[in-house]
């Protein structure tokens, strides 16, 4: 599909190849360095209809490159894709008028690292398929209503937490494991059962933000009000003279709970970043003096409030302190790799871009059952029709198709010299020699096993990667 | 061993874990909530209006029980605010906390527009005078009757940029006014916190704990643990042999208590997977006593349990890194575990903290 691998809108109907979207300029390192595209949209308004046919696996050339791009277009392949595109067409042109839903900014995008080799990549299409899947960036949130996206039982769990009005979620995963887009999928059941929703993402705030408690707080309620479209502006009813906690406390209870008389899920994105700051804990403990507010008054305003809290695990990386967890109350959620049984399916989903068990056990074997290096990986295969061989020796190279997940890694891991010593033992056989080690690897996603004694590498991409940079 | 159950039903949506709270607090409804000595001597004591404390480890129920209590004296006509300090935060100058704990005690007694508009119009005093007067003349005028004022998470004065001696002399201060102002009769003071008094407050002169009563939150009684029977399974006799194993190996700690019972009663309600097909219409199995252990032996004696049991972490951190002597700290400690006897001075530093980390 184009380079749908770079535009992503969420909430686009499912089933449009024709989608258009507007571009957002942030999320990739290619469309940062070039101008607007020509035709494109100034205020986010979608300004082409776009088809392609013939030369499907080939990137377009310039200038038409960096028109059509951005935007996701229906592919033709032959007369038998005549009925679909007309009738494409059609919806799409239908829908125009009413304009297209505007890119809700909470739902799924977050800055991620770009993963360049997409940029080079036009997908391809199963012969036979009128309207062939649309290839999807990997990496950032699954959008909303991809067919890629693999329920775990995490799901399920979360669902049930914003149905049943949990007061405090922890969603807690490695980088990469899902916990965006879980979150989004779970605002999105709330919403559908006529919870508001709304989220905010720690890693768009800047430095600033975070300079104080007061100023986090602050963004927090701007970040809220502004997606509950309640006319309140955080910054004129913020009195100096009160304490932070209690501007924020005030805010949310008077200014949104009990105007909303209605529950109310808040996400927390990437909140991680709090950790490193000097009032991180005070912040976790005013969210948790809500929960116990709750306690004492089941009918007062806490109750239709529901924070949901992501962060990475990975923080442990640099975090020396294992025991900061944010809480011991809430319901806990931990991400869990994908099982073989959703590796394959997701395989299925791709249209078995890996051909026999085999090799199917090759890859999980490689992979493990992290969900963006499956991704990733089904992907790399989908699009460029290598074969698992040419994948398989490719896989732990820096340049290749994981270079940057797994340089991201080693960047987090050497910054900790005596951390670094025991992954290279781990990666050449040997156990972590003290459990707070083994805890603090475990947590970031680089090792498995349930005691230091059995400390193993994540996967074998790691054994080959970690074993040639940490010599 | 499924005898037909003479229980009246449970609410099979609370058991398989639900019925049992591991970690925050437990609504004032909760059917797991074990009542102790320490429910009916704080209720009453507030009642008579003495100032009391309950300050212990982590994880023994101080805020449920505060919960209940709350509610039970509502019950009573008793008006009641809560001020947790965790809500009015630790980055404040000495005049938004007072005026925090003015904001909330308003919140908390619906009269949050007076005690502002009071505060406003003395901008002449001083932050806990204002919060004294407040006190005093909205709030015990507004209410006729017993007034009750929370303070939980009282540690937290320990990490503020100021100190606090005069907020502790000033509850004291209400209680030396009463033989002159009758009004201060109506009004109790109830403290909570993981600290010893000598943390909180170091001028003996001042403090006010030791005109007030000190309510002891001891581990669940095998008695009084009895109602946590119920969430294991439906057969009495069964289940309180069950219950007296768990209490074996965690001496009726709260939390302890609770994670194990919750745990057992997850092997027993678990939800059916693809392999065990569609869920048994026939009673579940029961846990044996050899489950209990099993049990136990993982959440709390395994490797994995040393870095993933929020009380066992807690109590290795605050005993090893205590700011103290962590030496003596072990020392005294290994004369206790071998079962010597060791006086309870709440002088010795090192006795308090073995005290409040709960490991004694």
């Amino acid at each position: 599909m184009g380079a749908g691998d770079r535009i992503q809108n969420p909430e686009r109907p499912r089933g449009h190849p024709l989608g258009l979207c507007r571009v957002h300029p942030q999320r990739n390192a290619r469309l940062r360095n070039r101008k607007r595209p020509r035709g494109g949209p100034a205020a986010g308004r979608p300004a082409a209809v776009a088809a392609r046919a013939g030369e499907l696996h080939r990137p377009l050339p310039e200038p038409l490159a960096s028109i059509l791009d951005p935007l996701q277009y229906f592919l033709w392949e032959g007369e038998q894709d005549n009925l679909g595109l007309v009738t494409e067409l059609a919806e799409a042109l239908k829908n125009l008028p009413a304009g297209l839903p505007e890119e809700p900014d909470q739902a799924a995008s977050s800055q991620r690292p770009p993963t360049p080799e997409n940029g080079e990549s036009s997908a391809s299409v199963s012969p036979g398929l009128s309207r062939p899947p649309a290839m999807e960036a990997i990496g950032g949130a699954v959008p909303l209503n991809s067919e890629y996206y693999i329920a775990r039982s995490t799901d399920g769990d979360f669902q049930t937490a914003i149905s049943k009005r949990d007061s405090i979620v922890l969603i807690k995963g490695a980088r990469q494991m899902g916990k965006t887009s879980m979150l989004a999928r779970g605002l999105q059941h709330g919403r559908d059962q006529g919870i508001k929703a709304v989220s905010t993402d720690l890693q768009k705030f800047n430095a600033e933000h975070f300079k104080s408690v007061n100023r986090l707080y602050l963004a927090m309620a701007e970040s809220i009000a502004d997606q509950l479209e309640l006319g309140v502006e955080p910054a004129s009813i913020w009195d100096e003279r009160r304490g932070p906690n209690a501007n924020f406390e005030r805010f949310l209870r008077r200014e949104i709970l009990s105007r909303l008389q209605g529950p109310l899920v808040w996400g927390m994105d990437e909140v991680d970043r709090l950790f490193v700051t000097p009032f991180g804990s005070e912040v976790f403990g005013l969210l948790r003096s809500w929960h116990n507010e709750r306690a004492l008054d089941p009918s007062g305003p806490w109750s239709n409030l529901t924070i949901a809290i992501a962060y990475a695990t990975e923080a442990n990386l640099f975090i020396t302190d294992i025991n900061q967890s944010p809480f011991n109350v809430g319901t806990r959620l931990n991400l869990d790799d994908f099982t073989p049984v959703q590796v394959a399916e997701l395989n299925r989903r791709y249209h078995n871009p890996i051909k026999t068990q085999d090799d199917l056990n090759r890859f999980y074997r490689l992979v493990g059952g992290h969900p963006y290096l499956v991704r990733r990986g089904l992907h790399e295969l989908a699009t460029r029709k290598v074969t698992f061989e040419h994948f398989e020796d490719q896989a732990a190279r820096d340049e290749a198709f994981y270079g940057d997940h797994l340089r991201r890694m080693l960047v987090l891991l050497v910054r900790d010299a005596e951390l670094s010593e025991v992954m290279r033992g781990v990666v050449n056989n040997q156990p972590c020699p003290t459990s707070e080690s083994f805890e603090r690897l475990r947590s970031a996603g680089l090792v498995v096993g349930h005691i230091p004694q059995e400390a193993r590498p994540r996967c074998r991409l790691y054994t080959m990667y970690l074993r040639r940079h940490l010599k | 061993m499924t005898e037909p159950s003479r229980n009246p039903p449970v609410d099979l949506a609370l058991l398989g874990g639900e019925f049992y709270v591991t970690g925050g607090t437990l609504r004032p409804d909760a059917p797991s909530y074990v009542e102790r000595r320490a429910d009916r001597e704080l209720s009453e004591s507030l009642l008579r209006g003495e100032f009391c404390y309950v300050l212990t480890s982590r994880q023994m129920g101080k805020s449920s029980l505060m919960v209940r209590t709350v509610r039970r004296l509502r019950q009573e006509g008793v008006a009641v605010a809560v001020l947790d300090l965790t809500a009015i935060g630790q980055n404040v100058t000495l005049g938004q906390w007072y005026d925090g704990l003015i904001s909330r005690l308003g919140q908390q007694l619906n009269l949050e527009d007076e005690l502002q508009s009071f505060s406003a119009a003395h901008p002449e005093w001083g932050p806990l005078q204002r919060w004294v007067t407040g006190v005093e003349q909205v709030v015990l005028e507004r209410f006729s009757g017993k007034v009750v004022i929370f303070i939980d998470e009282i540690d937290i004065v320990r990490s503020l940029p100021f100190p606090t001696d005069e907020f502790f002399a000033a509850i004291r201060e209400c209680y030396n006014r009463r033989s002159r102002e009758p009004a201060f009769s109506r009004l109790a003071f109830g403290l909570l916190g993981v600290a010893a008094p000598s943390d909180l407050i170091r001028d003996t002169r001042m403090t006010p704990f030791n005109i007030g009563r000190r309510i002891e939150l001891n581990d669940f009684t095998e008695q009084e643990a009895a109602p946590l029977a119920r969430g294991l399974c439906a057969d009495d006799r069964a289940a309180s042999a069950l219950l007296a194993r768990v209490l074996y190996w965690t001496g009726g700690h709260p939390y302890l208590t609770q994670r194990l019972c919750r745990a057992l009663a997850d092997t027993v309600f678990q939800p059916p997977t693809a392999s065990t097909g569609p869920p048994p219409l026939a009673p579940p199995v029961l846990p044996r006593i050899g489950t209990v252990d099993q049990m136990a032996d993982k959440l709390f004696l395994s490797r994995q349990a040393r870095d993933r049991d929020d009380n066992l972490i807690f109590v290795r951190e605050r005993i090893l890194r205590s700011e103290g002597d962590v030496a003596g700290l072990l020392y005294l400690y290994r004369r206790i575990h071998s079962g010597q006897l060791v006086p309870d001075d709440e002088t010795n530093p090192l006795v308090s903290v073995l005290r409040l980390s709960g490991i004694t």
